[in-house]
């Protein structure tokens, strides 16, 4: 199927008769359209269709934390298609005006509700970008070999957990709500923190927005953290620097050095502890 | 006593306690073993304390990086008013990849 023919097809499974506009860039497999006052989503046709549905349940069933539902699973042909209401996302302009606290409450309120749903889709997805990275792009050697050091990724799910969250993450409709379930399920709440985590130990993200972000989490309870958060969270960021430098690389993203060495830092670190 | 640097006449003071001596014709003072400590401690007891520093306006102290993580930022107050990290926002040197907060 042509994509023009599935967003006209998406578009149709919304009821409304607004100009289908195409959200996001290139997202591979994956097509979102908004149309009027909602939001449909195509994933890949080899998606997990029951693990989907169990997600779209727990959406549903917690509105106070998670933008719930139009519908149940849609189907245009193989591909399973989801609709959301429309929220305003969160302004790229202003990371210091971005709700940081509100983003961590919501997490921790996720991580603290009974633990149900499928498997969690981190770590595996970072993994994936990962090993995506073709080893003769610039850098990729620093990068493969950060990879190469981390012990492996703890799959242990504790929690119900967001399983992808950044600020991409999170729209405004009445009030801040999570959205994308699509790698909601059980696992180590852990990750839910480990890529602001890990922008703060690149440098990327100020410490003042790490700190709102951080110190909100753990006053609103949330249970993934130790007292010494580096504790938990030293290999699960270090993970991330890794994915986003694999991903940065791919993208032809500028300015990717404070990534790069990270990457870097890392090798440094691993190295030196084996020989100790 | 005569000054030993100019050899006018000497006059002594008796200030708080503290013994100087000041020379007539080029003004110069001379301390005895264990005067300048007295003065020093007279002027720590004469001066108010210090203000408390105002603490900074965020709350939640400095968080702390990991073993390999970059080295603090600093801000740079001096660099405030210049083009290009002016404006306060001197510790935020990666701007351009603020992307990376919103992408999976």
């Amino acid at each position: 199927m042509r994509v023009d023919d599935l967003i006209r097809a998406m578009a149709s499974l919304t009821g409304s008769s607004a100009d289908p506009e195409v959200l996001g860039g290139d997202r591979g497999e994956v097509v979102v359209v908004r149309v009027g006052d909602v939001v449909a989503k195509a994933l890949p046709a080899d998606t997990d269709v029951e693990a989907l549905e169990q997600r779209l349940e727990i959406a549903a069933a917690h509105p106070e934390l998670m933008l719930p539902p139009l519908k149940p699973l849609q189907f245009v042909d193989d591909r399973p298609v989801t609709l959301w209401p429309y929220g305003t996302p969160v302004s790229q302009a202003d990371p210091d005006g971005a709700p940081w606290e509100e983003s961590a409450a919501l997490l921790a309120k996720l991580h603290a509700l009974p633990v149900r749903g499928p498997v969690a889709g981190t770590p595996e997805r970072i993994v994936r970008a990962i090993e995506a990275l073709p080893p003769d792009v610039p850098h990729a050697d620093v990068v493969l070999r950060a990879y190469e050091v981390l012990p492996p990724l703890d799959m242990n799910g504790r929690a119900l957990i967001h399983g992808d969250w950044h600020l991409g993450q999170l729209v405004h409709r009445g009030a801040w709500r999570l959205i994308d379930v699509d790698d909601l399920g059980v696992g180590d709440p852990v990750w839910d923190l480990a890529r602001p985590a890990a922008l703060f130990a690149a440098g990327v993200l100020p410490d003042d927005l790490w700190a709102r972000f951080l110190n909100t989490y753990r006053e609103t309870g949330g249970v993934a953290l130790p007292t010494s958060e580096w504790e938990a969270l030293n290999i699960p960021a270090q993970a991330y620097v890794v994915q986003m430098a694999a991903r940065a690389l791919m993208s032809g993203l500028q300015a990717v050095e404070p990534l790069v060495e990270a990457c870097r830092r890392i090798v440094a670190t691993h190295e030196s502890s084996d020989r100790g | 006593m005569q000054c030993p640097k100019c050899h006018a006449n000497m006059r002594t003071f008796d200030r708080m306690g503290v013994h100087i001596e000041q020379c007539d014709g080029c003004r110069g003072v001379f301390l005895d073993y264990g005067e300048l400590e007295s003065i020093t401690r007279l002027e720590a007891q004469m001066q108010a304390p210090p203000p408390v520093a105002a603490p900074p306006p965020a709350a939640y102290p400095q968080p702390a990086q990991p073993a390999w993580g970059a080295a603090p930022q600093q801000v740079h107050h001096h660099h405030g008013g210049h083009a290009g990290y002016g404006g306060g926002y001197g510790h935020r040197k990666h701007r351009g990849l603020g992307g990376l907060f919103f992408s999976s």
